[in-house]
């Protein structure tokens, strides 16, 4: 009796494997018959990072200044230290530089621009520009 | 004895009609060729270069458009910032060579600290 059903368990047990094995089998066959034959075209999509620096932001023809800050505003503005980027605003300012080396840019306004004696200054001014002392105009605009 | 092999008959009767039925049933469905499946390839980034950035002539303190140019050339979709947590600006990429305006949401040249560029096609 004992014999019997330890030889009916053990032939539900095979039975099992088969079938759990058939199932794998039937299932891989299938991913392999659907997937094989999908063809993906290649794509682009991406995100791109760098820091602005000042320089980069300075007019071209400024380019042999060298900037390395940025000092803006409006009225009087004044660099903080040579090599400086001096943006004024779209009204009437005052730009000027006392360490050398600086881009003076001006907006729309009738701006003045004083730059250091013998300091090679750079000036972007504009057509309506009220006075222009010791700085090189490098561009007109607008 | 007899009612209970009539009724063993019925139950047998009944189990052939419903899978008869069923064949009968199912038999003439007709179901379309379908496709579904599975595959991968690499989205490679794109190259950007050549980057220039313009103050605005009126307004000097402002960055008034960012240009680069971008490979592939065939990217559709692109946008910038020019500071962290900053606008996008929507582009215009005309074969390769992208100018984006950034006077929508004006933004400073002493603010603008980092550009991101995102693209896709």
């Amino acid at each position: 009796m004992r014999r019997r059903s330890r030889q009916a368990a053990r032939t539900s047990r095979r039975l099992f494997l088969v079938l759990l094995a058939a199932a794998i089998a039937v299932g891989y066959m299938t991913t392999q018959a659907f997937t094989a034959a999908n063809i993906v075209p290649a794509t682009n999509i991406g995100q791109f990072t760098q820091a602005i620096t000042p320089a980069q932001l300075a007019p071209a023809e400024c380019n042999s200044v060298a900037v390395t800050t940025i000092v803006s505003g409006s009225g009087t503005i004044r660099s903080t230290a040579a090599h400086q980027l001096v943006l004024g605003s779209g009204g009437v300012d005052t730009l000027s530089d006392g360490h050398g080396t600086s881009c003076m840019v001006g907006g729309a306004g009738a701006d003045s621009f004083s730059g250091l004696n013998g300091g090679g200054d750079r000036c972007v001014v504009s057509a309506v520009a009220a006075s222009i002392k010791k700085c090189t105009v490098v561009a007109t605009r607008p | 004895m007899r009612r209970r092999l009539f009724a063993i008959s019925l139950v047998a009767l009944a189990v052939l009609v419903g899978a008869v039925l069923g064949r009968a049933a199912t038999a003439t469905n007709t179901v379309p060729n379908g496709l579904v499946g599975q595959g991968s390839q690499a989205a490679t980034p794109y190259a950007i270069t050549a980057i220039s950035y313009s103050l605005d002539v009126n307004n000097p303190s402002n960055v008034a458009q960012v240009s680069f140019t971008i490979s592939p050339t065939t990217a559709r979709v692109v946008k910038a910032r020019l500071k962290n947590t900053g606008a996008w600006y929507a582009c215009t990429n005309t074969a390769g060579s992208v100018t984006c305006a950034t006077t929508s949401t004006a933004i400073t040249a002493v603010t603008a600290n980092n550009l991101t560029v995102v693209a896709t096609q």
